[in-house]
């Protein structure tokens, strides 16, 4: 099977690429990991336009939805692992299979930077945690920390500050980072700490237990040692939960083949969604667009569906 | 008088757009235009904008006026006669008041393009019309021609056919430019048919459009003649500005939104951006990158 187009990513780009496309009736698929990405842990958007409020879950799921009408093929749960060129047309591989198209968008997104750290990869989703819109409400009267001091650290400890106890918000700067605003309102609460010049160390749980079968009795977090840079002394916090906001970071390596990346791993393309290799475009945050918001990214997707079109009526 | 953070000229999608933006990041702004919601009013229906779907341009329109009027952005209607430069900021001349900002957004869009027939004046409003709205019902029994053979056209005559006795569609090319979507809706529909490869030369009739004549000396009897042959560019302000614009008259922006004037940005179907594609969503979306360049032009300022 030949497609015209092959779109990687399901967040707001790559679906509004995808409407685009399939209102341009190209034999379109669209591969993704997930739906929605980074927005599904807005809890409230006030900026869609046209949209007074809604949850980031709700508004990919009405973008999905309207996709869906016009009928282009899907893969769900995949993950795309190679891009390559193959004659004119491209090789797309993910995890289960290959597919071949004249033309590709890649509109993978961003995904949270990790801390690498003992410990973090270990208790994810055991305490570690990258969401707090998912994640706070298991918190309920228990001590968190925050790693990561600015906005959206700030945005994670504002959706805790409901449910948990008691908040660290630790920052590995000599201040924080995020607006005093939100600062003030979270320290009236009474509930937070904030620990400036804290380099993170180890994420310390209960080791799982012996014998049992794997979830069943696995550790989940008690603990983590920061360093206080200024002393250089080691501390160690007892914590229920450990909350991760230290910016996000682009992943495009399965692409590297085919388009330049610059030196935080961000396709670089031109205004209008061109890659270096022409029929490779890229629409969103995995961009080296200067602005990452939700209209910009949709108005991404739409521009490099229609650049693809325009492309493969070239090609014809 | 107070001084704006940011005036923004033009309250269609990417007005309010980078009103919605603006606002969010802080910025003091007004919006000023003639008709809130802009051309959109004017579509049939919307299929392609994000997130809202299967609504008729003038629905769209109005979620879009709410959320300006959720968010207490103000408006101010009116039409901006003049825009003067003074040393740190704009004047902005209405035709019924003036305002003072330190940054400028123009998204004042594009208009309605005239055809270039003989007469064609004497018909206006007796026959001839540019926009339907959601006013399909003016043209009920009748016989239309509609001129035009993008998505506009298409839409507009598959709105038509609902109620017109039949709908010609008069394109000079040999193929329709609306997305095929369109197309197959178009190939469905019997009373409309399309004539490729004609132009209009003449339009007849003793009070009211009664026929208009095609190249080829072809008479069809209409009594309803829709123009829908694109848009052009609303170019009033910008030369007495200096702003550059490309050889159509379209504002040339940067990959930030801004023109060629410290502290004039532009945003939507105004300006060569987004690839010339002029959508909903990517005029939303330069509405709100033209926000951010405002926002970090005044933080420079400081």
């Amino acid at each position: 099977m030949l497609y015209d187009l092959i779109i990687i990513g399901g967040g707001p780009a790559g679906v509004t690429a995808g409407i685009y496309a399939a209102r341009k009736k190209l034999k379109t698929l669209l591969i993704t990991k997930e739906w929605g990405g980074q927005i599904t842990k807005a809890k409230e958007i006030y900026n869609w336009p046209g949209t007074k409020v809604i949850s980031g879950m709700e508004l990919i799921k009405q973008m999905t939805d309207q996709l869906k009408t016009f009928g282009i093929e899907i893969k769900e749960n995949r993950e795309v692992i190679d891009l390559d060129k193959k004659g004119d047309n491209f090789i797309v591989r993910d995890n289960d299979q290959e597919y071949e198209a004249k033309a590709v968008i890649i509109a993978t997104g961003k995904i949270p930077r990790a801390l690498n750290i003992p410990g973090e990869a270990q208790f994810r989703g055991k305490g570690v945690s990258f969401c707090a819109t998912c994640d706070a409400p298991l918190f309920k009267n228990k001590t968190v920390a925050v790693i990561g001091g600015g906005n959206a650290g700030f945005a994670l400890a504002v959706d805790l500050v409901d449910y948990a106890k008691k908040i660290y918000i630790l920052e590995f700067f000599e201040e924080m980072k995020g607006d005093l605003v939100t600062k003030e309102k979270l320290e009236k609460t009474g509930k937070v700490e904030f620990i400036v010049n804290a380099a993170v160390k180890e994420i310390k749980g209960s080791k799982p237990a012996p014998y049992r079968a794997e979830g069943s009795g696995s550790g989940f977090v008690e603990s983590l040692i920061y360093e206080d840079m200024k002393t250089s002394k080691d501390h160690e916090i007892k914590v229920d939960g450990v909350f991760i906001a230290v910016g996000m970071m682009a992943k495009a390596e399965f692409a590297a083949k085919l388009v330049e990346l610059n030196q935080i791993g961000e396709i670089v393309i031109d205004k209008d969604n061109y890659t270096k290799t022409p029929g490779v475009f890229v629409a969103g945050d995995i961009s080296d667009i200067k602005y990452e918001q939700l209209v910009i990214a949709c108005g991404e997707g739409a521009k490099a569906a229609l650049a693809a079109t325009d492309y493969l009526k070239n090609k014809q | 008088m107070k001084t704006h953070d940011l005036i923004i000229i033009g309250a269609g999608p990417a007005g309010i757009s980078a009103g919605i933006y603006g606002k969010n990041f802080g910025l003091e702004c007004l919006i000023i235009g003639e008709e809130k919601g802009g051309l959109i009013n004017a579509a049939y229906k919307v299929e392609n904008y994000p997130g809202i779907f299967g609504v008729s341009g003038k629905e769209l329109s109005k979620k879009f006026i709410a959320h300006q009027k959720h968010l207490k952005i103000p408006f101010k209607n009116g039409l901006v006669e003049g825009i003067v430069r003074q040393k740190n900021e704009f004047k902005i001349l209405t035709n019924k008041d003036s305002h003072q900002a330190r940054t400028l957004i123009l998204a004042f869009g594009t208009q309605f393009r005239k055809l270039t027939i003989k007469n064609i004046e004497k018909f206006e409003g007796k026959g001839v019309s540019y926009r339907v709205d959601d006013r399909a019902f003016l043209f009920k029994n009748r016989m239309v021609a509609v001129i035009g053979g993008a998505n506009a056209a298409a839409m507009s005559a598959v709105m038509i056919s609902e109620k017109a006795k039949k709908v010609y569609i008069i394109y000079r090319r040999e193929k329709l430019r609306a997305d095929a979507i369109w197309i197959n809706r178009i190939n469905k529909i019997k009373n409309i048919q399309v004539i490729y490869n004609s132009n209009i030369v003449a339009l007849k009739g003793k009070d009211g459009l009664e026929k208009i004549v095609l190249q080829d000396k072809k008479e069809l009897e209409v009594s309803s003649l829709l123009v829908e042959t694109g848009c052009v560019p609303n170019t009033y302000l910008i030369h007495e500005l200096g702003i550059a614009v490309d050889e159509n008259g379209y504002i040339r922006t940067e990959k930030d939104q801004s023109t060629n004037i410290d502290g004039i940005f532009a945003a939507g179907d105004i300006t060569t951006g987004s690839n010339e594609f002029r959508q909903i969503i990517t005029a939303c979306a330069e509405g709100a990158i033209a926000a951010l360049g405002a926002l970090n032009y005044i933080s420079k300022k400081k």
